[in-house]
């Protein structure tokens, strides 16, 4: 067990009110997994990566939970070890490259950088590595394009930069935020190729955040579907395509066109919208959007509970 | 709200019936304001009923100003008291424009609210200021005996070195001081903004020309200019508006021209434009009032600058000469008497610096409350 | 099913582009040398009344430029665009205002495209009142009947843009484009900024209004899943020339251009476990100014030839309703 969180609860102090982004949340992830969290925008799934790594911008804060990496609470962490974990043991890569890497230095600059710090190379070594490293990532001419910007870069070429900046400390875990969103599709597909390919050459696992399920379909061994801060469904993601409990997984699975299928027909979609998370419904945050939902989803939240081996699901209509 | 019944007929009485309907604030500005101008009316009744007979005009404005606005408080509270009870059975529309949040955080900002009253007060009393004045500005009897008096209830402010009552100087003063730093300001925005959107506008070669002329009027040493101009004509309030309002306004033509420019580009333009929006509808409707909020901020900074240039000028003798009060010339006047009447320059100078004070703090709470990142709460 | 399969005349041909050439300058304006970008090269299109047309395309390809040129948004720098049977470039201004209540167009960013201090019912209002199509006491209903159509209720029309939310604005977007009743439409991206469940709502109100109304689309996306469920064409875009069109059956399962093969294969079937063969494509060279001698895909294509180097394919049929223009294939 690589990471293990048991109810992880980071709230946001907003003049408004509380806001809770992860509001009980628990998962594993096991090493060389590949496990993917899946939402819409505002699901509260970065704040989960970002509450891995304390990194949660202010207003916010973990205000309970467990988070274990390796073994130990990162919570009990002082910032000097918090530090050597985000470089070393665990990689965060970002949705938008172009703002992630840092404008006035070089792209070879920014990953040396890592190297020195975390795996305490010298110039010279750190600078071998990282044209290295930019060749591993899929860069052609490594060489000459560590001596580039990153505006310089295309944006795949930036995605693979950052990336290549976030293996370069040899973390085991490797969190990858909506790392295809803003690219375009065949760029997309090269990245996700990239990811598989490091992970099975560093024995990485892999953390995916995104909201697109040709990604977690590709990509994913475990899948969780998140919703307004809570997990919702968790399954291996055969058992989830194939059969879906939760109304909202079916929605979204429903919401999403897929190649060849269904031209010309209206998508099944969810109606309604996401809840303002500071305007929840009461009980099932779904249920006003839900077909099943009825009484009994007013009361209170659905506990998760396991409904087959390796699945569960928080609904009452799911047994 | 059992006092909706009543409110209308409390509302004769300004103030009234928004309290009566829980209106506090805009109860209590309301009657604050009528109470306020009622009482002034019945203290200087014989001034305002002389300002009708003498028709000297300086009188004639301020009476008019207050019986007028007394009046249209009156009204106002009648209407709006009648327009609440109308809607009382509707449900409560939030209405949350854009300029309306602006509003509610800048309330929410006390030392921004403090200094909008001070404005307020002290361009109403300028306003007023035939009214309230208890003295003759340039009334000069018996000097010897009159000149340099200490403050004391008599002569609130004291006396300069020709008995003048200089309370009611600083009143005739804040006229002009204040007065010439509104109006040189409302030139500067006014044209600055108009030519930087004619130029955005048409684009090409007249754009072209006309910021390279707004280049030269910048580089010019403006304020050699402003020195002999007033050093040739007689400086009155009409020169010193134009001297200062039309060396400042290149700044905003710059300015608006950018940010024309630039939202040009952006979705919602070309949006307007995609619906056949003739270009000078697009300019105007569309994207000047989004280019606007830093050039309210500005012009509050604006105003504070004018009046402290037109201070500045009147103080060095170029600006306003006495016998007229100007803020600016009498600091310099109680210049020499500093070290035996400091009340000669102390006060000017003190409202000087309270009004410029003002202002800025004024142009914080705009900006503040202007800012865009109020519309925008995507983080999770 | 899909409406206007069965469209065949030439009569019903509502958009006709010809040779459209956007050009974009960059580098030296007073100094040094003029260089020009060519965002649209030479493009041929058509588009049938009451026919979705998908324009497909990756960034760089010139799909948003032609979007807006066609709507002469951008002034093209050469070619011909007619709409129904006028000659759209040679208006002058007040005459293309009037054109343009037949054709009108929802952008991408539902978070910039409308006006941030208006009232929503402001907005819709503002073609009805600027093209005086309804008298002023119709007004409100109209507004009303429109955000009808977009499925959000009347009170919509007193809150102001940032209070709602992506997909609500982007309906609003919807409701104004229609509020001319347009003939044709052109979508921009229409459904990249918003979240999959809200993407499958403003789909299926594209579906239903091409449905009911009638309107021709132009719909440009980078995703090809959502344009093969609304579109009865698809058009491929590479470095501003269209490589393939053909019916959208047709191309999704048989393309023929590399190119197309390419970006069908990058998409994610949504099928776990598949792991799927990719065609695999180097590296982009960087946007390239001035004439390309040759197919722009040559450099990139697995299957490239001498010719390709040489000599620009053209768009041409190769059977059906199937052009592409290779000289491989």
């Amino acid at each position: 067990m690589l990471v293990e969180i048991k109810n992880l609860k980071s709230y946001f102090f907003l003049d408004e009110g509380v806001l809770k982004a992860v509001d009980d949340v628990s998962f594993a992830i096991d090493e060389r997994e590949t496990v993917a969290l899946v939402g819409e925008s505002g699901c509260g799934k970065t704040i989960v990566a970002l509450s891995l790594l304390d990194l949660i911008p202010s207003p916010g804060r973990i205000v309970d939970g467990q988070m274990f990496f390796m073994g130990e609470d990162l919570r009990t962490m002082n910032r000097e070890q918090m530090r050597q974990v985000r470089g070393q043991h665990i990689g965060l890569v970002f949705q938008e490259p172009g703002v992630a890497l840092n404008p006035v230095y070089t792209v070879g600059n920014q990953i040396a950088e890592v190297l020195r710090l975390h795996r305490g190379l010298t110039k010279q070594e750190a600078k071998t590595e990282s044209v290295q490293l930019l060749g591993d990532v899929g860069i052609a001419d490594p060489e000459e394009r560590a001596k580039a910007y990153p505006f310089e870069l295309s944006g795949g070429m930036q995605q693979r930069a950052l990336i290549a900046t976030a293996i370069a400390g040899r973390p085991e875990l490797l969190i990858a935020d909506e790392p295809t969103t803003a690219l375009d599709p065949t760029v997309q597909a090269e990245i996700l190729d990239l990811l598989r390919y490091l992970q099975e050459q560093y024995n990485m696992a892999l953390l995916l955040i995104t909201h697109d399920i040709g990604v977690v379909a590709e990509m994913a061994d475990r899948v969780m579907v998140m919703y307004t801060g809570k997990i919702v469904e968790t399954a291996d993601v055969h058992a989830l395509f194939r059969d879906a409990r939760h109304p909202y997984t079916k929605g979204l699975l429903g919401s999403a066109p897929r190649l060849g299928v269904g031209r010309g027909e209206p998508l099944r979609g969810i109606p309604g919208t996401v809840p303002d998370f500071l305007e929840l419904p009461e009980g099932c945050t779904f249920h006003p959007r839900c077909s099943l939902g009825d009484d009994e989803c007013v009361s209170a939240f659905p506990p998760i509970e396991d409904i087959a081996p390796g699945r569960q699901c928080a609904c009452y209509k799911v047994s | 709200m059992s006092n909706a019944r009543a409110a209308p007929w409390l509302a004769l009485v300004p103030g009234l019936g928004h309290l009566a309907l829980g209106r506090r604030a805009k109860g209590m500005h309301l009657l604050v304001f009528a109470f306020a101008t009622g009482f002034i009316l019945i203290w200087r009744l014989d001034r305002v009923t002389g300002a009708f007979q003498s028709r000297a005009v300086d009188q004639l404005v301020a009476a008019l100003f207050l019986i007028g606005s007394l009046l249209f408080v009156a009204a106002y509270s009648r209407w709006d008291v009648q327009r609440i009870v109308e809607r009382a059975d509707e449900p409560p529309m939030a209405v949350k424009s854009p300029w309306r949040i602006a509003g509610r955080r800048f309330r929410e900002n006390t030392l921004a609210v403090a200094s909008l009253y001070v404005i307020a007060v002290f361009y109403l009393a300028a306003i007023l200021a035939p009214l309230l004045a208890p003295y003759d500005p340039s009334a000069i009897e018996n000097v010897l005996e009159t000149r340099y008096l200490v403050p004391s209830g008599a002569h609130l402010f004291g006396t300069d070195e020709f008995g003048r009552d200089l309370f009611t100087r600083a009143l005739y003063g804040a006229r002009i001081s204040l007065s010439i730093g509104l109006l040189a300001m409302l030139l500067s925005k006014v044209l600055g903004t108009f030519y930087g959107a004619v130029a955005a506008y048409f684009g090409g070669l007249v754009d072209a020309v006309l910021m390279r002329l707004v280049d030269v009027i910048i580089a010019f040493p403006t304020f050699y200019l402003m020195l002999m101009l007033v050093g040739v004509f007689e400086a009155n309030i009409v020169l010193l508006v134009l001297i200062l309002g039309l060396t400042s306004w290149p700044g905003t033509a710059r300015y608006i021209r950018g940010e024309i420019l630039s939202l040009k580009e952006q979705e919602f333009a070309e949006s307007a434009r995609a619906i056949g929006l003739p270009p000078r509808l697009v300019i105007v409707r569309h994207l000047i009032p989004s280019a606007l909020s830093p050039v309210l901020v500005s012009a509050a900074l604006s105003v504070a600058g004018m009046i402290g240039a037109e201070a500045g000028l009147s103080f060095l003798g170029l600006g306003i000469r006495p016998p007229t009060p100007s803020w600016g010339n009498m600091v310099s006047g109680g210049q020499d008497a500093l070290l035996v009447a400091w009340w000669v320059a102390f006060f000017p100078g003190g409202l000087l610096a309270l009004t410029l004070i003002s202002f800025s703090l004024l142009a914080d709470g705009i900006r503040d409350a202007l800012d865009p990142k109020v519309l925008m709460r995507r983080f999770v | 099913m899909l409406q206007g399969l069965m469209i065949e005349s030439a009569n019903d041909v509502l958009l006709d582009v010809s040779d459209l050439e956007v050009r974009f300058p960059f580098g030296g304006r007073w100094v040094g040398r003029r260089r020009w970008v060519r965002a649209v090269d030479g493009v041929n299109l058509t588009v049938k009344r009451g026919e979705v047309l998908g324009l497909v395309g990756e960034s760089g390809s010139g799909k948003t430029t032609l979007g807006r040129a066609v709507l002469r948004l951008i002034e093209p720098t050469s070619g011909s665009i007619h709409f129904d049977g006028i000659d759209v470039l040679a208006l002058p201004g007040v005459e293309m205002r009037r054109l343009r209540k037949r054709m009108q167009v929802v952008f991408q960013d539902p978070y910039k495209s409308l006006s941030p201090r208006m009232q929503i019912g402001q907005i819709i209002a503002e073609p009805l009142r600027l093209h005086q199509v309804v008298p002023s006491s119709r007004v409100e209903d109209r507004v009303d009947e429109l955000l009808g159509m977009v499925g959000l209720e009347s009170y919509f029309r007193h809150r102001y843009p940032h209070e709602m939310s992506g997909g609500q604005r982007q309906r609003i977007a919807i409701a104004r484009a229609l509020a001319l009743e347009p003939e044709f439409i052109v979508a921009d991206e229409p459904v990249s900024a918003l979240d999959v469940s809200v993407q499958a709502q403003i789909l299926n109100i594209l579906l239903e209004l091409q449905r009911s109304k009638g309107i021709a689309l132009l719909l440009i996306s980078h995703d090809l899943a959502v344009v093969e469920r609304v579109a009865n064409r698809i058009a491929v875009m590479y470095r501003g020339k269209i490589v393939e069109i053909a019916e959208a059956e047709q191309l999704i399962d048989t393309p023929l251009h590399p190119y197309t093969q390419a970006l069908i294969s990058a998409v994610p079937k949504g099928v776990p476990g598949k792991r799927q063969a990719r065609i695999r494509l180097p590296a982009d060279p960087p946007l390239l100014a001035g004439a390309i001698k040759g197919c722009p895909f040559a450099p990139r294509c697995a299957e490239v030839q001498g010719i390709c180097r040489e000599i620009m394919p053209k768009l041409e049929r190769k059977y059906g309703g199937h052009e592409a223009a290779c000289h491989v294939r």
